[in-house]
């Protein structure tokens, strides 16, 4: 698409905001960025803040700072951009803290996304892509010892009392397990632990030896383009501009490959960074299922739209290549929204997993509050 | 230090990042975090190859256009610093 059309169609912002990815990623020239910011009239607190949706700011400053805008105009990009580098920097220590303790208590767990990624995909530079939680990668036999250490540690978690009670469920139902402290400055850290790449509505048929092999040497290009092909497409639907820039620097000047099951995602994020990043156009021919799902995925990246998880549900069921397919995550789907969560399980003590389905259906209808609200009325 | 020394940064201890024409480090084993403006910046880039101090001070002065005298004192006490800060080998 042109700039100038998603100028006018959508807004100079986003507009600038897609020009400076495409300047980050070399599809296009320093000097377009200059001439689009002559002659646009652009809020630089829309640009900002629409940089904030698509998890672009350290990206936006790095390109805009280059053609020498006044100080002001980027403040709050500096400023972002500053903490997070400082932030990025206690995280990486705290996870390879963390790494360590595990380690000592024969735990081994693999530092991965995130900060590892930022570090092989992006030249090294740890504050250059946002993220929020540290990734490690555990074996799920490993998860009750590992909850007694980062227990001992001073982190919490939600998710404690329905591991303990009920481990099968939850590694069936789940794919990780999060945990959360304050540092010392008051700065939240927060870790997730994956035992299986993929969400209950994905199939599960994906796990990380399929993705990433066996081999324990540091993760490559390649593994990682499978990895967010998975993450990025399948799980999320390609949900920011971040995940397409990822997957550009991923891919830029490779030759990648992904496993069958991961083929139609990988052209779907072809189709979207063709459009939106002005990459080259696909040359596999893709389906009418897939190309209505990259406009609709177009549109809501241009309006920067944040997506919901019903949204992400029906994503899955609509990108379904086939009627069977489709029905198959609806079923999935109505499965999901059924699954009693560490909410249910927290909130009351009840003998047996299948119970806690009931005591979803009284938590969403909010049954006990409406009692609640009678008797107090009353 | 001297001209003729043959200077090179020190960055393995410390983890980097670049913000614009800034650089942020943080020295992993003191917990300290330094900021190093846009001019030191330019300087730390020149210090990833061995380099003696003459030929960085003239290419800094071809560089920013300033006088050879002002463009010495500047660099040698950034060099100090980073010097006292352990971000420094000298040959």
């Amino acid at each position: 698409m042109e700039i100038d059309a998603i100028s006018q169609t959508y807004s100079p912002e986003i507009a600038c905001v897609i020009l400076c990815c495409r300047v980050f990623i070399k599809t296009a020239a320093v000097t377009d960025l200059e001439h689009f910011v002559a002659h646009g009239d652009i809020d630089w607190e829309e640009v900002y803040r629409v940089a904030t949706l698509h998890r672009v700011r350290p990206i936006v400053y790095r390109v805009l700072n280059n053609i020498h805008l006044p100080e002001s105009t980027l403040i709050r990009f500096r400023n972002y951009c500053h903490a997070l580098s400082v932030f990025a920097f206690e995280r990486q220590i705290e996870s390879a803290r963390i790494q360590q303790v595990l380690g000592q208590q024969g735990i081994p767990v693999r530092m991965y996304k995130g900060l590892d990624f930022t570090k092989v995909v992006y030249g090294g530079d740890i504050s250059l892509r946002e993220f929020t939680d540290m990734d490690m990668m555990i074996a799920p036999g490993q998860l009750s010892a590992m909850v007694n250490v980062m227990k001992a540690e001073g982190y919490v978690c939600s998710q404690v009392e329905y591991l303990r009670r009920f481990p099968t469920d939850f590694v069936a139902n789940k794919k990780d397990i999060c945990f959360y402290k304050r540092s010392p400055l008051g700065r939240l850290f927060g870790f997730e632990f994956h035992y299986r790449p993929t969400k209950f509505m994905m199939d599960q048929s994906l796990g990380f030896d399929e993705l990433l092999g066996k081999d324990s040497s540091p993760f490559t290009h390649e593994q990682y383009y499978r990895l967010m092909v998975l993450n990025h497409g399948a799980s999320d639907y390609y949900p920011n501009l971040r995940s397409l820039v990822d997957i550009v620097m991923l891919s830029q000047d490779r030759v990648m490959d992904v496993p069958p099951k991961l083929r139609r995602y990988e052209r779907l994020g072809k189709e979207l960074t063709s459009q939106l990043l002005n990459c080259p156009a696909p040359a596999v021919p893709a389906d009418r299922t897939l190309l209505k799902c990259a406009t609709l995925i177009t549109e809501w990246q241009l309006t920067a739209t944040p997506r919901s998880n019903w949204e992400k549900m029906y994503m899955h069921i609509r990108f379904s290549p086939s009627i069977l397919h489709k029905l198959q995550s609806m079923a999935r789907a109505v499965r999901y929204s059924a699954l009693p969560n560490e909410k249910d399980i927290n909130n009351v003590q009840l003998p047996s997993f299948k119970l806690y389905y009931l005591a979803k259906i009284i938590r969403l209808l909010n049954i006990s509050g409406r009692f609640k609200k009678v008797f107090s009325w009353s | 230090m001297n001209q003729e020394d043959i200077i090179r940064r020190n960055d393995e201890n410390f983890m980097i990042s670049h913000l614009g024409d800034e650089v942020v480090l943080m020295d992993i084993q003191q917990g300290h975090y330094i900021n190093i403006n846009p001019v030191g910046s330019v300087i730390w880039e020149k210090l990833a190859a061995p380099v003696t101090i003459k030929d960085l001070i003239k290419s800094l002065v071809e560089e920013f256009d300033i006088s050879t005298a002002q463009c010495e004192g500047d660099t040698l006490k950034f060099l100090q610093k980073l010097r006292q800060h352990h971000m420094l080998n000298i040959q």
